[in-house]
């Protein structure tokens, strides 16, 4: 297939998978609702907190902005496929794919996209309208040039978390069940990436680690583009190395991947 | 480019395998809590058959349908000929083309329909997964219209192409599940119990469509299904898989002659009668038969197939006939009987 018919596949899968979403609107105000809540709740306890005294290495402002802005990054960068994959691969729907001339993961990307696409429509506006409610705690001061810098990060942390995924799906080519795989994977991947608490407010003997491993950039880094006080020469080096670690995570989730294709036996599928 | 195979002709050869193989490694577990506790720690794996040195050709154009028991092998045969699974052994070749390499080429110019898993997105109308099949496969945009309009209009469902999938019934989705993979007009087609769940209406009308697809595209089709009356309508050649081997290829005419060479006679006569009064010397054949109902109006018999002539001139001689009527042996009953060992096939001349 040509990288042209490649990309019309590509279009016509996020248009068919867009249209699917649509149908689950209503579902998607609310899945938006609560993903909105808790970095709401989170910015307004660490607000708490500062106003009480408490000495963190950042200022209520950066906590505010960094919390205001995860949810969108948060949602932008995720992905959900590793459990749908494997159980794919265990039921056998995934032989109805590898039938036909294209990809099962072509799906899988379109359907992220997809899904982002409308959920961007839902939690913009909740953003919007919580930022102006807490405008005067904001502190975005980025020139216009380091967005397509937020951009470009964001895309490619997008890429390592859907690869990550990958990798964890594929497991289901070998195990029965990957979803506590999965699901410790989100709950360390989410600590390290900056979900929870960010890594800034993280103690100091754990800042040279959690700065150079590779889940800082699924989320920390672009918002670090953001709110952080990043020097140019930091944010370009931040964005070779997250380039390197989306090509490492690409390269082992088509390893992993050619190497269950090729162990797939489907049986009884 | 198809050494291996000894076929005369390879331009008319759709699909060849030799000494086909698969086995399976798969993990063994006791029952109950100790069982799955010992499994935890120690797993017992062991090597299955399940498809043992078959082979065969199919010529273009052929409806051939590949029959055998739950387990027997058919589907893992009909996934190395769509290159789901790689054989372990043995060599396979359709439209020239390795199965399991997956060659792009070699995708576009089949597909597969499986029963019970559907190529259609649930929550937009068929016509999207079209559109998509459409990109997939790199139809032009004429070649797309005509073979929609073509198939839509010999499945009936020109209606249903803007109906969520998710709102159709059972019948008119599959409908559509074989649109879609017939849309690019694929040489082989291969269907893994196409019919499975649809009432005899909706059964009926796959049949007669697949036929008709056959007939005007030339597409060659392997069908596996446990409704006989799937293959009496579709296929002028089966192939019996039974334990991973093919226990029988070749036409279901000389299969039902072969294991059930008696016809069915059903004679129903206008009062009681007494087989003794059957003219046994005349006859000249063991005739196995009895009064089937509680009247004694109604006789079953069965009757070498030479000698079916015969008997009918000595029925009168029983009584005043009211019905007379002569069937083939139940294709159900002779499957049944050959998965469960009661009968046994030569298989038929090697192709």
């Amino acid at each position: 297939m040509t990288p042209h018919q490649t990309l019309r596949l590509l279009r016509r899968m996020i248009a068919i998978n867009i249209a699917g979403s649509v149908v689950y609107r209503a579902n998607f105000v609310f899945f938006m609702l609560g993903t909105i809540i808790g970095p709401i709740v989170s910015a307004l306890v660490w607000q708490a907190a500062v106003a009480s005294g408490a000495e963190l290495p950042v200022d209520g402002s950066y906590l505010m902005t960094y919390f205001v802005l995860l949810s969108l990054v948060t949602m932008l960068t995720s992905s959900w496929l590793a459990n749908f994959l494997a159980d794919a691969i265990r039921d056998g729907r995934l032989s109805v794919w590898l039938a036909r001339p294209g990809s099962f993961l072509y799906e899988l990307a379109a359907n992220n996209v997809a899904e982002k696409v409308v959920k961007l429509v839902v939690l913009v506006p909740m953003i919007a309208i919580f930022g102006l409610i807490v405008r005067d705690s904001l502190a975005v001061d980025v020139v216009a040039w380091r967005w397509i810098a937020v951009l470009a990060s964001v895309g490619m942390a997008a890429i390592i978390v859907f690869a990550c995924d990958v990798i964890i799906g594929a497991l289901g080519f070998w195990l029965e069940d990957v979803s506590g795989i999965a699901w410790g994977q989100r709950l360390l991947v989410g600590l390290l990436a900056g979900q929870f608490v960010p890594l800034a407010i993280m103690p100091v003997w754990t800042q040279t680690f959690l700065q150079a491993q590779p889940f800082r950039y699924t989320v920390s880094f672009p918002l670090e583009i953001v709110v952080g006080n990043l020097t140019s020469r930091d944010m370009v080096i931040g964005l070779f190395v997250q380039l390197a670690y989306a090509a490492l995570f690409v390269g082992m989730a088509r390893e992993i991947w050619s190497r269950g294709l090729r162990s797939y036996s489907a049986a009884g599928a | 480019m198809h050494a291996g195979f000894a076929v005369s002709d390879m331009s008319s050869v759709a699909i060849a395998a030799t000494d086909l193989t698969k086995t399976y490694s798969f993990h063994r577990q006791s029952a109950g809590l100790l069982g799955a506790l010992r499994g935890a720690i120690r797993r017992r794996t062991e090597t299955r058959l399940a498809v043992d040195r078959i082979g065969f050709t199919i010529a273009r154009g052929e409806i051939v349908g590949l029959l055998g028991p739950n387990g027997a092998g058919k589907t893992t045969t009909l996934k190395m000929l769509t290159g789901l699974l790689h054989p372990s052994g043995g060599e396979v070749r359709v439209l020239g083309f390795r199965p399991f390499e997956r060659d792009t080429e070699y995708l576009r110019r089949i597909a597969l329909v499986m029963g019970q898993k559907s190529m259609l997105w649930w929550d937009v109308p068929a016509m999207e997964s079209l559109l998509l099949h459409k990109e997939m496969y790199g139809l032009a945009d004429r070649d797309f219209r005509e073979s929609v309009d073509e198939l839509a209009t010999l499945l009936d469902v020109t209606d249903l192409l803007a109906v969520p999938v998710r709102k159709l019934s059972l019948g008119e989705r599959m409908k559509l599940e074989l649109m879609a993979a017939l849309v690019h007009r694929p040489d082989v087609l291969f269907l893994d119990e196409p019919t499975i769940g649809l009432d005899v209406v909706a059964k009926a009308r796959v049949r007669a469509f697949l036929a008709e697809v056959n007939r005007l595209r030339g597409t060659t089709i392997l069908i596996t299904s446990h409704d006989m009356d799937d293959i009496e309508a579709l296929c002028s050649r089966v192939m019996i898989v039974n334990h991973g081997r093919l226990a029988y290829d070749g036409s279901l005419a000389h299969l039902v002659e072969t294991v059930q060479p008696g016809k069915f006679m059903r004679v129903t006569y206008a009062s009681a009668v007494d087989l003794s009064a059957l003219d046994r010397d005349r006859v000249n054949v063991a005739v196995e038969g009895d009064v089937a109902d509680p009247t004694g109006c109604v006789l079953s018999l069965t009757v070498p197939r030479s000698e079916v002539g015969t008997m009918f001139a000595q029925l009168p001689r029983l009584g005043e006939l009211a019905d007379v009527s002569v069937a083939d042996a139940d294709v159900d009953a002779i499957i049944r009987d050959l998965f469960t060992g009661v009968a046994a096939v030569r298989p038929e001349v090697a192709r």
